[in-house]
């Protein structure tokens, strides 16, 4: 109890004094040797490849990939986020609260398996009077579905606003149903390639689903505003040419 | 049966160098480039990117839009292409071509195609899909397209295989809004790589995968062949610039139940990569 309250106290700290980030995380432990009897570079290129395009898109970005993202890492740099990506394992898990399923992730931590979440209503409280997020890819499984109530927590609604509509200045990313990680990283890259050469948000999600990852592997979802160019809310939309 | 795709397109460059590459079979192991221009100067060849947005279906105006010089760009595949582009007043870009140097047209990305309107039957799609492909003076693929929806769009995927064996990923895929109007179409061909030795049977892989695999880990399924990518260090990282090898998919749960999928090779049976869910 005391914890959470520390918490949340250095948490609001960080809400009320920070500028607007973008936070990058991603769970290496669980994905590698010795948890799995496999080696995985995926969450290191996807943390990398978020990273770069955010930076490009003017954030500035602090990065926790590996055991250093811990649940009280994450809840302090979702806090005051106006940009995050997560890749994690993902899901709808339950909330001794509110005796309820919520939708989350798990940290890295160093944990091999049933490392801490971080659930929907500890990020609602963390972001407390904070503005919604501009951009927020859950690179997981299942926070995409319409059920997930990561989208609310991190106050975008599950709406679309298509090409030339008015919409919020916010973009959702997340995936439906179990993704698989071939699938993610083509999907992702070309997401992030295409953001780095100046796309709207929706165009961008529309050139990723070219990608040639396969259908069956993966099912992304969006929300938000497809005219969205997700740069700080002070800097000007730029367009890119690098690569 | 395979729809591997080759595309005409009459007024690209060197149509007689096209049209060679285009009548290979398409079982080719190792599609050949012949280049006789470097392709840095390939651009300047290319047919107007203001021709194919006018070429489309749902023709694009090119009213206040500035075509963007091309320029070559290099994917993760190593391969190499010519990214053209149609921008507005702001630098957002509404329609982005990629052709190889040889002036075949490979990735076609239009931005600001709505969302909503009738939603069309898979047949009427599958219609749809073609006659986006015809417009653009596309080889039309053979078989039953995938005709799967996406966050409101429909993803309609002829899947390339060889000699009956799917080639993952690779084909002709066209993404439209739901009644229809053309959102993207990607053609991938990638090279594979030739056959190790005698194919083993799926039992015999199945068999070697329960060996390499960690105890508690259950197979499901029946194994399937198919062309992959292999993995570095036979991971999960795919080597886009290696051809892809003639493999044995197996899919199956670790003991904590999270999906996994290997590949072992057709001939040898090591393992070549491996894939799993989050």
């Amino acid at each position: 109890m005391l914890t959470g309250l520390l918490l949340a106290a250095a948490v609001a700290s960080v809400a009320t004094v920070a500028p607007p980030t973008a936070t990058v995380l991603a769970n290496r432990t669980a994905f590698n040797q010795p948890c799995v009897w496999f080696t995985s570079t995926a969450p290191d290129r996807l943390a990398a490849a978020a990273s770069a395009a955010l930076e490009r898109l003017g954030w500035t970005v602090a990065s926790s990939v590996g055991p250093r993202f811990t649940q009280e890492i994450a809840l302090r740099g979702i806090a005051p986020a106006g940009a995050l990506y997560v890749h994690s394992h993902g899901d709808h898990y339950y909330d001794a609260a509110a005796k309820r399923r919520s939708s989350g992730f798990r940290v890295d931590a160093g944990r091999c398996e049933n490392a801490p979440t971080v659930i929907a209503p500890q990020i609602t409280q963390a972001r407390s009077g904070v503005a919604p997020l501009t951009l927020a890819f859950i690179s997981t499984c299942y926070n995409g579905e319409r059920i997930s109530k990561l989208p609310a927590a991190l106050g975008i609604a599950m709406k679309k606003s298509g090409p030339g509509a008015a919409g919020p200045r916010s973009f959702y990313v997340g995936y439906s149903g179990v993704a698989w990680v071939r699938a993610i990283v083509r999907f992702e890259t070309a997401f992030w390639r295409a953001m780095r050469r100046g796309a709207t948000s929706g165009a961008a999600f529309d050139a990723a689903l070219l990608s040639g990852y396969s259908a069956a592997d993966l099912l992304p979802e969006w929300w938000g505003s497809y005219n969205l160019r997700p740069t700080p809310p002070a800097s000007q939309p730029g367009v890119s040419r690098s690569v | 049966m395979s729809s591997s795709p080759c595309i005409r397109r009459t007024t690209a460059l060197l149509p007689l160098l096209i049209a060679a590459a285009c009548a290979a079979p398409s079982s080719a192991l190792a599609p050949e480039r012949t280049y006789v221009v470097p392709a840095r100067d390939a651009a300047a060849n290319l047919p107007p990117i203001t021709g194919v947005a006018a070429a489309l279906l749902e023709p694009l105006s090119t009213v206040g839009l500035r075509a963007e010089p091309g320029e070559l760009i290099a994917l993760e595949s190593g391969e190499e292409r010519i990214e053209q582009r149609l921008v507005d007043v702001n630098g957002l870009a509404l329609l982005t071509l990629q052709s190889t140097p040889g002036g075949e047209l490979r990735f076609l990305a239009r931005a600001d195609v709505a969302y909503g309107g009738a939603a069309l039957s898979g047949a009427a799609l599958r219609s749809r899909a073609l006659l986006h492909l015809v417009a653009l003076r596309l080889a039309l693929p053979r078989g039953t397209p995938i005709i799967s929806s996406v966050a409101e769009r429909r993803m309609v995927q002829w899947e390339r295989s060889v000699n009956g064996i799917p080639v993952p990923g690779d084909g002709t895929r066209v993404i439209m809004s739901a009644s229809g109007a053309l959102v993207g179409i990607a053609i991938e061909e990638s090279a594979l790589a030739p056959a190790s030795g005698k194919l083993r049977s799926a039992a015999e892989a199945k068999a070697a995968a329960l060996t390499l695999l960690p105890t508690g880990t259950v197979l499901t399924g029946v194994p399937r062949l198919g062309w992959v990518h292999l993995g570095a260090l036979a991971g999960d990282e795919e080597l886009r610039d290696a051809p892809r090898r003639l493999a044995w998919r197996i899919r199956g749960a670790l003991a904590d139940g999270r999906p996994l999928e290997v590949h072992l090779d057709a001939a040898q049976l090591a393992l070549l990569g491996w894939d799993w869910a989050r």
